[in-house]
């Protein structure tokens, strides 16, 4: 009976002549993350429209073309127009110790709960150019724990992890850092920790011993270890609800019992289903410990 | 009759009856009593006084019978005396006799006995009248006659007197011993009619009373204590004290059934009023936690239909305002889990639409046929109540329950539905808030999310736009480069033009160089050798008339003009060694204390000739043994010195040795080394002076003020240069401070080096100041040696292009020349401008005289000002607030860092510093940063 309705209501909707504008993008849109689905394996039908919308409607405009559809032409026929897109769909916005009190806050909230580990298994879930992870490095470096620690540091996108494992940091950005890094509670000078030419900062060999950079895609795939510590910072505000709370869940199951959990400084766990599992251990900065 | 009455009759009687049993026999012992009085008081007193009196009147019988036969007059007065004693004493016992008899026959014989004794008496007396008298015998035998016959009747009387009293006697005491049987008889009689009176009293007033208690005994005694809801009642209706009692009872008992009624009524509508409270605190509880009305409504209907029997159960919510209003079904609950009821209805609609109307709950007991059945496991039955309730908030029906159960709602559970209604509109409306504070915080939560990612995707534009920015920079750069090299290109081309065109003059000017020197050189050479060939020449004239004196001058002036030959040859050697750094100096221990002594020796003359005063003064703080080459050192103060002699006509020439002032060594001498000794030599005259444009000239080879001073002052102009020269092997330098026509002071920086040049190289200061030093070495070779522009530098320039260190304007604020001194050295090297501050107050006058600074090393600790008041003074500064200074600290130092901060440094290094890490540090903050956020 039910599927008789929905057949009804569809072919009153194609039957209707006058669809906005709006209407025709939300399809045009439906059907190119179809297409890159697809074509790429990248499943973008999960993230937050809106964003995706803008990133869309920008490719369109650098491409000069009319409406999407063209791009779902493109993404067909057209050689690395795929990869192109998918580019444009990640934002890597990042730095390092980027929301400084987030690291001082897990420097003296989180580390004195790590001394006693044998291990600690890291994951820097949406790494982006690998900043964060450095930056956790760094911290680990200083409260003398990084030999001990393994930070697996994941992004969907192969080519900022090429950026990543290269551990160079553009010379424009370091003065920054270097205050986000005082700002977080650095013990050290920053300059230790690399060594600079004329355009580029280059972080020292050190730091990057334990980091492992690898591609993996939070919206298809699943769990891949078991971790002390998930930091996931402001990569699910591109997700929606539904996809935000599976992703939550697979942090959820890939976290140890008494394992930290780091958010971004606006996300927030989303359901209450979460929120009885986790306790909060830094209200402000989105730090939560599984129960 | 009460038993009051009774008991005061009863009791009266027996009181009555021994009262007169008592009375009775205490006038029975009274008469007893009375009669024993009279026998014992009366009668026998009055035996007694007739005993006595007949004693009596037998003395006075026997003594008048005595006296009457004695005769004897004594004697005889003596029975007299006794005689009228007793007399008087009978007639007392008379009188009293007669006083106490009482009955008349008493009367009678007592006044018999009187008048007997009174005629006795009167006979006694006349007796002894006789006696006394001597009487004849005769009288006195009839008067004892006489006598005799009164005493029997006296005697008589008495006896007839005692016998009647005795009688009397007898008669009372017949009369006592009746009496007391009659009062033994009496009491007897009287106590046993009193014990059965009593008795029977007794009897008649025990029995009513204890039939009466037992009746009530058995009524309380069969009272069920368990059970006082009916009390058994005593049937007793008497008007006394028991009737009273069992009326009280009766009262009792039926105000303990009322009162066990009453307790019975509110056990249970306490216990209704506890299920009631139960219900609602159960039902409280579950509303906690319950954040969506469908949960609420479901839980609700779940926790009720049990609680009060109901087999069914509908929820519905109000939607929708004025006349759209609709009530929604929410949740349901049947038996058999199958949908029930309406799933909406209009305000009005139907007997539930009726009661939102009317906001009142209704019960509904007659149930039409047809109605909705109640389905169990056998069969459907029809329900047999159902209760409609409207849940009101604010006056407004918010939602309704509808319940049907089986059997009939009792009135408890009606009224618990009631209460339950009561908070219901409260909770749902407080769940309808949280549902919209949730939906709101979710909202604003994917808004702030949105935000954020707009946030980020901006940045990322940003960004992208910066990168851009970026490429069309390098672009533009790039083209700006091309630009720039074509000009380079041909300002180089020009430059080379210049240069050749320079060379072609500098060849032109060698080659008048050369001229000169050779012009020089020949007048030179010619000048000695003319007198030397001259007088040679005059030796050898066969001719020559001079004497031997004269010949012995010639001789002397040729000697001389040999040697001054020699000299110039010497040095013209000298320099040509040095040129091509042939030269080869020797490190050795100077006395210093002795050079004074040397000086005064080989100048004291020409001073003396010259009538030119000449000092040499000495320090204290010079260390007395100094390193150096010992010969350069002295060929240099002998040319400095031979050069102010000879350029002084008048006044004086002075030596100064004094410790070297560094910032003046740092001045003068390139690539100086602050951690060895170094001295300074003025050597000042008040000769000529030399015009400031030639001061530097006259360093030059060949060079003099002008070609018209060589004329007249002579020399070969070679001694200066020799000098320079030979200071900078030495590793200091020679400058000439003078004013044109008062004098000069020319100024030896000379270093105390132990281990010759090479030390310097290996000082401790750093490699790279001993690099530095060396390149500052070669360059100076390559400028002594070579072209003006030397590859290398070309080739540092280059480099410094592309450095984005190059031409940065840096000052270094610390108050060790070392410290500045090395920085210097390693700034230096990148092409960076420096300028250099002692201290805070310096900084600060060099912040504000100048604006161009790029970015400021500060150290910590300094005398004065230290670093952190001066970063804060600087950071107050409107146009300093983005100047990267960078802190130099002491690692040593706890919370330097924090401090550092604090006091507005950009970034800190830490000391001892490496040079890759400061200028990685200062690469950072002399980038253009991008503007992110």
């Amino acid at each position: 009976m039910a599927h008789i309705n929905g057949g009804n209501q569809i072919a009153v909707k194609t039957m209707k002549d006058s669809i906005t504008q709006e209407e025709r993008e939300e399809i045009e849109i439906k059907l190119l993350l179809q297409a890159i689905f697809d074509v790429s394996g990248f499943d973008y039908r999960d993230y937050m429209r809106s964003s995706i919308k803008r990133r869309i409607e920008n490719r369109a405009r650098i491409e000069n073309v009319r409406t999407i559809s063209y791009l779902i032409e493109k993404v067909l026929y057209e050689k690395g127009f795929v990869e192109k897109l998918i580019d444009d769909f990640s934002i890597n916005v990042t730095e390092m110790f980027r929301d400084p009190e987030f690291f001082e806050a897990f420097r003296l909230q989180v580390i004195p709960h790590l001394r006693n580990l044998p291990e600690i298994r890291i994951w820097h879930a949406g790494c982006s150019t690998g900043e964060e992870a450095f930056s956790m490095a760094i911290l680990l470096e200083e409260e003398g724990l990084y030999d001990r620690a393994k930070i697996y540091a994941t992004d969907i996108s192969e080519k900022v992890l090429s950026t990543a494992k290269k551990g160079i940091l553009p010379l424009n950005r370091m003065q920054t850092y270097t205050r986000n890094y005082l700002n977080a509670g650095g013990k050290h000078e920053f300059s230790k920790y690399y060594t600079t030419d004329y355009d580029y900062a280059y972080l020292d060999e050190n730091l990057r011993k334990n980091i492992v950079f690898f591609q993996h895609n939070l919206v298809t795939d699943g769990s891949f270890n078991e971790f002390h510590i998930i930091i996931c910072r402001n990569v699910m505000i591109y997700f929606t609800s539904d996809l935000q709370l599976s992703v939550n869940q697979l942090f959820y199951e890939s976290l140890c019992k008494g394992g930290f959990m780091g958010i971004g400084s606006k996300e927030s766990l989303r359901s209450t289903q979460f929120s009885d599992k986790y306790a909060v251990i830094s209200a402000k900065e989105n730090i939560y410990s599984k129960i | 009759m009460d038993y009051k009455k009774r008991q005061w009759i009863g009791f009266g009687l027996i009181i009555v009856f021994l009262l007169i049993l008592l009375s009775t026999m205490i006038s029975n012992l009274n008469s007893l009593r009375k009669n024993m009085t009279e026998i014992v008081d009366d009668r026998y007193e009055k035996v007694k006084v007739v005993l006595d009196m007949r004693q009596l009147f037998s003395q006075s019988d026997r003594e008048i019978l005595y006296a009457a036969l004695n005769e004897g007059k004594n004697k005889a007065e003596k029975s007299v005396e006794i005689l009228e004693k007793n007399q008087t004493a009978i007639m007392k016992d008379i009188s009293q006799l007669s006083s106490v008899v009482n009955t008349a026959d008493g009367k009678r014989l007592s006044q018999q006995l009187n008048d007997q004794y009174q005629s006795y008496t009167a006979t006694e007396t006349k007796i002894i009248q006789a006696v006394t008298n001597k009487d004849n015998n005769a009288n006195l035998e009839s008067l004892m006659n006489d006598q005799m016959a009164k005493r029997s009747e006296v005697t008589k009387t008495l006896n007839d007197f005692k016998t009647y009293q005795e009688k009397l006697m007898d008669t009372k005491v017949d009369e006592s011993q009746k009496s007391y049987e009659s009062t033994l008889f009496l009491s007897i009689i009287g106590s046993v009619i009193g014990i059965i009176f009593v008795s029977a009293i007794l009897l008649w007033m025990l029995r009513k009373l204890s039939q009466d208690l037992s009746s009530i005994a058995g009524v309380i005694k069969d009272i069920d204590y368990h059970n006082l809801s009916s009390i058994p009642r005593i049937n007793i209706n008497t008007k006394d004290e028991i009737g009273d009692i069992a009326h009280s009872f009766n009262a009792m008992a039926e105000s303990l059934e009322q009162y066990n009624l009453n307790e019975k009524k509110y056990t249970q509508e306490m216990n209704d009023q506890n299920w009631i409270q139960t219900g609602l605190a159960e039902i409280g509880t579950m509303y906690q936690r319950i954040e969506d009305i469908q949960v609420l409504a479901n839980r609700l209907l779940t926790k009720l239909a049990p609680m009060i029997n109901a087999s069914f159960g509908v929820f519905y919510l109000r939607k929708g305002d004025g006349k759209d209003t609709r009530f929604i079904k929410l949740a349901d609950i049947a038996g058999d889990g199958e949908n029930i009821g309406r799933e909406a209805f209009r305000v009005g609609e139907g007997i539930i639409g009726q009661c939102v109307s009317e906001q009142k709950s209704q019960v509904i007991t007659h149930i039409p046929d047809n109605y909705q059945l109640v389905t169990t496991g056998l069969g459907q039955v029809s329900p047999k109540s159902i209760l409609i309730a409207p849940v009101i908030f604010e006056e407004q029906v918010v939602a309704v329950i509808e319940m049907a159960s089986l059997e009939t709602f009792t009135p408890v559970q009606e009224k618990f539905i009631q209460k339950v209604l009561e908070t219901l509109g409260i909770t749902i409306n407080s769940v309808e808030g949280r549902m919209e504070i949730e939906r709101l915080l979710k909202e604003s939560q994917a808004q702030t999310e949105e935000l954020q990612a707009q946030s980020e995707e901006l940045q990322a534009q940003s960004e992208e736009l910066q990168t851009q920015a970026e490429e069309l920079r390098m672009i533009n750069e790039q083209l700006s480069e091309r630009t720039y090299e074509a000009e380079e290109k041909s300002h180089q081309l020009e430059e080379t033009k210049k240069e050749l065109e320079e060379q072609a003059l500098e060849l032109q000017r060698s080659s008048q160089y050369k001229s000169e020197f050779m012009a020089n050189m020949s007048h030179e050479l010619r000048t000695p050798l003319n007198s030397i060939i001259i007088l040679s020449e005059m030796l050898q004239d066969p001719k020559d008339s001079s004497t031997a004196e004269e010949k012995r001058e010639f001789a002397q002036i040729i000697g001389s003009s040999g040697q001054d030959l020699l000299t110039l040859i010497n040095d013209i050697l000298d320099l040509s060694k040095v040129e091509v750094g042939k030269l080869v100096v020797e490190f050795e221990e100077m006395n210093v204390s002795e050079i004074p002594d040397l000086l005064y020796q080989n100048f004291k003359h020409i001073a003396k000739n010259k009538g030119i005063s000449f000092e040499v003064k000495m320090e204290d703080n010079i260390p007395a043994l100094f390193y150096t080459d010992h010969q350069r050192f002295q060929q240099i103060m002998k040319n400095l010195l031979s050069n102010a002699f000879k350029f002084t006509d008048d006044g004086s020439v002075d030596v100064h040795f004094k410790k070297a002032d560094m910032e003046r060594v740092y001045k003068h001498v390139q690539g100086a080394n602050p951690t060895i000794d170094w001295i300074e030599i003025n050597i000042s005259d008040t000769g000529i002076g030399i015009p400031k444009d030639k001061q530097e000239l006259i360093f030059e080879a060949f060079q003099q003020a002008d070609g018209a001073t060589i004329r007249r002052y002579g020399g070969t102009g070679l001694g200066l240069s020799i000098s320079r020269e030979f200071a900078k092997l030495l590793g200091g330098n020679i400058i000439c401070e003078s004013v044109e026509g008062q004098g000069s002071t020319f100024t030896l920086f000379l270093p105390n080096l132990p281990e010759g040049v090479n030390v310097m190289e290996e000082s401790d200061v750093t490699d790279l100041i001993a690099a530095t030093v060396e390149a500052e070495r070669c360059q100076e070779q390559d400028k002594t040696l070579d072209t003006l522009v030397s590859f290398s530098e070309e080739q540092q320039k280059e480099q410094a292009n592309s450095n984005k260190l190059t031409d940065k304007k840096i000052l270094i604020v610390d108050d060790d020349n070392r410290n500045i001194f090395a920085l210097r050295k390693v700034l230096e090297a990148e092409g960076m401008n420096i300028i250099t501050a002692q201290n805070g107050y310096e900084c600060l006058d060099i912040l504000h005289e100048e604006n161009t600074i790029d970015a400021v090393l500060m150290d910590i600790m300094m005398p004065g000002m230290d670093g952190y008041e001066t970063m804060q003074l600087i950071r107050q500064q409107e146009q300093y607030q983005e100047l990267p200074i960078i802190a130099l600290t002491a690692k040593a130092m706890k919370g330097d860092r924090a401090k550092c901060l604090k006091a507005g440094a950009s970034d800190y290094v830490s000391k001892p510093l490496k040079v890759d890490q400061l200028l990685s540090v200062l690469r950072v903050w002399l980038t253009s940063t991008v503007v992110t956020r």
